[in-house]
Order: structure tokens, then sequence, then C-alpha cells
């Protein structure tokens, strides 16, 4: 390593603290650029030292770990060999294979099945039980309105009407009445699918609870 | 014999950790001339592990005896759970080291980004197919 005078351009040993030509003194830019080329020389060497001790562990680690294994198992199957069971891998292989097809099917046929009823169960159930009790309690109420508006305006024929008014009020009461029995079939839908909605909230609610208690006793 | 190969498993997985903690370590101090090959090696040898490991956890169930199957193909979902979490925590690891050089811009250099899409790259699917094997071996 070596610094330049500033004034005569004299390149200097590292160790020299003042310049051998002009005799001036060591600049502080040059001392501290010299420091801080030194402190980065010893991070490399640091980091070398580091990098190559690592991956040689880790190399060594892989090798034995991949040479013992493969020893292991031609020990394990030589010994198979000579007592005649080597099927027994055959059999072990099956075993695993039995092991993954009874996953998958517990997976399709029981926790799929049981998270869609979980979910989509109650609900749906409710507004289809919900819905048909509307719809004849809609459909009773328009039966009955049409069955007055008939009787009245038809069936009744003993009664007259002497007046076009008396016919129009009498129409006018059966579609009033009607359009009652409309709004409350509506309101009555509304309601029912704001409960549907929040129970499937609170559904998915105690699902999400379901999933995170394992975890709160690890945390316990 | 079984748990030999158990452990050896486990060493295994675990060198490969070790590559992969070495591979972001090279790309955040980035002073070095030859840090291509540095990378090639290293990620060689993390993928090497990786797969070497999985395959060597299928093996440990297979090599037992008939009468130990079950035990095994439960040693077996164990070492696979515990493979996935040592990617999972590479792939934890990479997103810090990116979250990190992201918020403090003066850390920031496009070595440590490239080095962190290229473990995230090997180190997630590794992990993905490590859970399905617990699942499948459970």
């Amino acid at each position: 390593m070596s610094w330049i005078c500033d004034y005569c351009s004299t390149a200097n040993e590292d160790r020299d603290t003042e310049c051998f030509v002009c005799g001036r003194e060591r600049s502080k830019e040059s001392i501290r650029e010299a420091k801080r080329a030194a402190r980065e020389e010893r991070t490399k060497r640091i980091n070398e030292v580091v990098y190559k001790s690592t991956t040689i562990t880790g190399k060594v680690m892989c090798f034995s770990s991949i040479v013992l294994f493969s020893v292991i198992a031609l020990i394990v199957l030589y010994l198979k060999m000579q007592s005649g069971s080597l099927g027994d891998l055959v059999y072990t292989g099956i075993a695993i294979a039995e092991n993954i097809g009874e996953n998958f099917k517990l997976l399709f046929n029981v926790n799929v099945e049981a998270i869609a009823t979980q979910l989509l169960d109650s609900p749906l159930k409710n507004i289809g039980s919900n819905y048909e009790a509307i719809r004849l309690y809609a459909l009773n109420t328009i039966q009955n309105n049409g069955e007055c508006i008939i009787t009245e305006l038809f069936v009744n024929r003993s009664v007259k009407y002497e007046t076009f008014s008396q016919k129009f009020i009498l129409l006018k009461d059966a579609i009033v009445g009607a359009f009652q029995s409309w709004w409350t079939v509506i309101s009555l839908l509304v309601v029912n699918i704001g409960e549907n909605i929040s129970s499937v909230v609170y559904n998915a609610e105690e699902i999400v609870q379901k999933i995170k208690e394992p975890f709160m006793q690890f945390k316990e | 014999m079984t748990d030999i190969l158990f452990y050896a498993t486990l060493v295994l997985n675990f060198a490969g950790f070790l590559f992969a903690g070495v591979f972001l370590w090279i790309n955040i101090s980035g002073r070095y001339t030859d840090l291509a090959d540095r990378n090639a090696s290293t990620l060689r040898i993390f993928r090497v592990s990786m797969i070497t490991s999985i395959a060597f956890a299928f093996l440990t169930c297979l090599l037992t005896e008939s009468t130990e199957v079950t035990e095994a193909i439960s040693r077996s979902a164990l070492l696979y759970s515990i493979i996935a979490i040592t990617w999972l925590a590479v792939i934890l690891v990479c997103g810090i080291t990116m979250l990190l050089t992201v918020i403090s811009k003066k850390y920031y250099k496009p070595e440590i980004s490239r080095a962190t899409k290229q473990l995230f790259k090997i180190a997630l699917p590794g992990s993905i197919i490590c859970l399905v094997l617990t699942w499948l071996f459970s």
C-alpha cells in the first residue's frame, strides 16, 4: 500500500508519515482513505473466511448425510434380500398408497361436505321454508281478496248495486287490500334475506373461531 | 436403522437451510468479484439438498419393517412438516429482506432483489409440495 503526496505527487510507503522527497506531512484525507481501505480489506477477508467455513460445513453436512443415508439404505436392502423379505417394500408401498387414498377420501367425502353443509345448509333451508310460507300467505291473500271481488261482483247478484260509485268503492278496497298484502309479502322477504345474510356471517365467524382454536392452545 | 435415516434427512435439510442463508448473505454483503459463480454453486447445492431431503423422507418410510409401517408413515409426515417449515422460514426471511431494502432505500441493491426472487422461486414450490405430502402422509 502506498500514498501519493499532494504537493510533489511522489508515491510514498504507507508507513511513512511524511513525503520522503518534499518532507510535507501526509494529508488527513489520505490517512482517512487509507484507514477506510484497510477496514474494507479486513471485512473482505473476514467475509471470505466466513463464506468458506460455512460452505465447507454445509457441503460436509450434505455429503455425509447423503453418504450415510445411501450406506444405511443399501445395508437395509441387503438384509432384506438375505432374509427374503424384499417383497416387504411392495407391501409398504401399498400401505402408503392406501394411506394417501384414505386422506383424499376424507377430504372430499367428509371435510368438503361438512364445510359446505355448515356454510350453506342452514341459510338455504331457511330461505326455502320461509319462501314457502310467504308464497302460501301471498296466495291465500290473493285468493281471499279475489274471492271477495268475485263474490261481491258476480255471485251475490241478489244484491244490486244502484250506482257505479258503489261498485268502484268495492273494487278500490279490493285493490288496496291486495296491494297491502303484496307489501307485507315484500317486506317479509327483505327481512328474511337480511336474517339469512347475518346467519351466513355468523357461520363463517364460527368456522374461523374453530380454525383459530388449535393455535390458541399452542399460544398458551 | 430408521432413526439414523430420520436424522440424516434432518441434517440434509438443515444443510440446505444453511446454504439458503449463505446465498442471501453473499448477495447482501455483495463484496465479491465472482458473485455470479458463487450464487450459481450455492443455489445448485440448495436445490440438491431440498430434492434429496424430500426423496429421503419418502425412502425413510419405504425402507422400514413391515410391522412398523404406520409409525413410519407418521415419521415421514413429521419429516415433511419439518422440511416445509424450514422452507417457509426461508420464504419469510426473503420477504423481510425485501421489505427492509424497500423501506430503507440506502440498503437497496439490485443483487439483493434478484437473490431473494431466485430463492423465493425455489423455496415456494418446495414448501407447497412438502405441505401437501405432510397432509397425504398424516
